[in-house]
């Protein structure tokens, strides 16, 4: 059933089984589960079908990094981010769910082997073929790529949804289920609890038009994204001051991010056909991505988090920072955003001006490909300065915006340089070329970390942790501490390894569904 | 920009009878040649390593001065194509000029600039 608050038909009290807030791709994949299940589910999302101004600048807050704008960098419409996600899909890795003792704060309740059937189910509804992240899973792949020392180097994989825009895909069938009551303009203010805090009681709903409600519900799921649901849970001070489970000072720290820094590139030996498995991001009909990364040894040995450089365009010249900055500058005037670091990549252009023009030239001369650029993502070290707090300014609603107070320093930079010479022994070793880092890697940790790209991979925020002491939820993903509050997506993340988030936060959601319709309190 | 030439890989034992290591190395051809401000930005860092009798002996095993003949000269370049295979093997590798080369390599290059000086 569809229901839009805005409208009077739509109740002001309702009451379910279950109540999800936020249709992004968590939320929906979790009410999915319920069709036809016998639960009545309850599923709000803040905007609509469609994107709208005013309620996407609920989204705005503060960011003094000024790297990125936080309300461009999520979407609030059925679907949510997935509206304008590109579609890359990858497992994280095995090590990416290990305590590594030499990354403070790493470790997960929960390994990656348990979470694999769930992975194969969110497979699905990416709309992807086979569960197949290793070039070896695919036939005839492996020919075609180099052959790797797998002790230091190994191949990164992503398959590539269509992409399945969540809201128009799963739409339909949501709208469907009698079961399930999609109410659209219906932002969450406030978790409700009862007076000892220890069970939620009700959530608070309200729209732009100045209409207010209740949900009422057994379970409840916060499914708001990575910035969303650390703030809604700070809002939620009606019985503790500090927000909704947060006797521990954690929600909303450890914020991390996926920097998608310029690392460099190739100067090939040879015929650059030898690389076309890396340049065509497509497999027969299939879509997908290969890549390189260091292998969970070479982490353990280097000390390093986990990354990965993939090719991204051909060069004709060979790399060099001025084209890196060029090609950043060019990317910045298409989305019409410009970066802080705007001048530094204008000096970097006016600075080398001969090798962008003798790569211009080349290019308009169609001269042959000599090498290829690399874009690397890094995994950012889980650090509780990096955090999520309310701001003093006010959204429409009257609710205080986020704020976004972090900085990606040492170790992300280290382990994308270490990584470039991974890359580099092996492709010497194999004659496949030299490798040029981007020069920003050599720099300091600051003027390194004004010039990296994001993706809206926002994570990290409600960590899921074994104890309370240590994070907001426990290997289930409920708060601890809230008999009946759970929460989906990102957010849960102990640590962000490098690969896009969406899938394995797909899984965990999938996995929470199981959960809650084992519950045995329904 | 580096030429993938200034490697070892793109060099070539002399086929014109006998000569010292270091008249092959002041006549390699332009692309090695270009290649020496690579190396002269390795010694601008490692001032250890500005002796060209240095160099030659950690590459070649062998003084600069020595004469010698296609097959020698075939048998110090595989010594240092061993060398720059064990180096990748080892991660033994320098960032010059953001150019991610092996040692050996480096030192190569640095040895083509010294003698280029002389």
């Amino acid at each position: 059933m569809l229901l839009d608050f805005r409208e009077a038909a739509a109740p002001e009290r309702l009451q379910a089984d279950l109540c999800i807030v936020g249709g992004g791709a968590a939320g929906i994949a979790i009410a999915r589960e319920f069709i036809d299940s016998g639960w009545s589910v309850i599923l709000l999302e803040s905007g609509g079908l469609e994107p709208e101004a005013r309620v996407q600048d609920l989204h705005r807050g503060e960011n003094p990094r000024g790297d990125f704008t936080l309300h461009e960098s999520r979407f609030r419409q059925l679907g949510g981010t997935t509206a304008v996600w590109g579609g890359w899909c990858a497992p994280f890795d095995a090590i990416d769910f290990e305590k590594r003792d030499w990354v403070p704060h790493s470790g997960w309740p929960i390994t990656r082997q348990a979470l694999m059937p769930w992975y194969r189910r969110a497979q699905v509804l990416c709309q992807l073929g086979e569960f197949r992240y290793e070039v070896a899973e695919w036939p005839g792949l492996a020919a075609q790529t180099l052959g790797l020392d797998a002790t230091r180097l190994t191949h990164r994989m992503w398959q590539l949804s269509p992409p399945t825009r969540f809201g128009e895909t799963y739409r339909g069938e949501l709208t469907a289920a009698r079961n399930i009551t999609l109410l659209l303009h219906a932002t969450a203010t406030e978790i409700v609890t009862g007076e000892n805090a220890r069970a939620v009681s009700e959530i608070r709903i309200a729209n732009l038009a100045g209409r207010r409600g209740v949900v009422r519900a057994r379970l409840y799921v916060a499914a708001c994204g990575g910035i969303e649901t650390p703030r809604l849970m700070l809002l939620s001070r009606g019985v503790e001051a500090a927000g909704l489970a947060n006797g521990h000072d954690l929600v909303g720290r450890y914020f991390m991010e996926h920097p998608h820094p310029d690392a460099g590139g190739v100067l090939v030996s040879g015929d650059p056909g030898r690389f076309d498995a890396y340049v065509r991001r497509a497999f027969g009909e299939e879509g997908i991505v290969v890549a390189f990364g260091p292998s969970a040894a070479a982490q353990r040995r280097l000390r390093i988090l986990n990354s990965s450089v993939a090719v991204g365009g051909p060069l004709r010249f060979g790399p060099t920072e001025a084209w890196d900055s060029l090609t950043k500058l060019a990317r910045a005037v298409e989305h019409g955003r410009w970066p802080a670091s705007a001048a530094t990549h204008v000096g970097n252009v006016l600075g080398n001006l001969d090798g962008v023009l003798r790569e211009s030239y080349r290019r308009r001369k169609q001269e042959p490909v000599r090498g290829y650029s690399f874009i690397a993502r890094t995994e950012t070290a889980p650090d509780p300065a990096n955090r999520v707090t309310l701001a003093d300014e006010r959204d429409a609603l009257g609710q205080p915006r986020a704020r976004l107070q972090w900085r990606p320093g040492r170790a992300e930079r280290t382990t994308v340089a270490r990584t470039m010479l991974l890359v580099a022994a092996e492709f010497g070793r194999l004659e496949r070329g030299r490798i040029r880092l981007n020069e920003l890697l050599l720099e300091d940790d600051a003027r390194w970390s004004e010039n990296l790209s994001w993706f809206g991979h926002h994570m990290g925020t409600t960590r899921m942790s074994e104890t309370p002491q240590t994070g907001v939820v426990n290997a289930d993903c409920r708060v601890h501490g809230l008999a009946n509050l759970y929460i989906a997506g990102s957010s849960v993340f102990p640590t962000s390894g490098y690969a896009n988030p969406t899938l394995t936060l797909l899984a965990l959601s999938l996995r929470l569904a199981d959960h809650l319709k084992g519950d045995a309190t329904l | 920009m580096l030429p993938l030439s200034a490697c070892v890989a793109g060099l070539d034992a002399p086929d014109d009878g006998e000569r010292s290591l270091a008249s092959w190395l002041r006549r390699l051809p332009p692309g090695p040649v270009a290649a020496a401000g690579i190396g002269a930005l390795y010694l601008r860092d490692r001032p250890d390593e500005q002796s060209a009798d240095w160099l030659a002996r950690r590459l070649f095993d062998t003084e600069l001065s020595r004469p010698l003949d296609r097959a020698g000269f075939q048998e110090l370049l595989s010594r240092v194509v061993a060398k720059r295979a064990r180096d990748f093997l080892e991660e033994d590798l320098v960032v010059v000029n953001g150019w991610a080369v092996s040692r050996t390599e480096a030192r190569l290059l640095a040895l083509i600039a010294l003698c280029g000086d002389a």
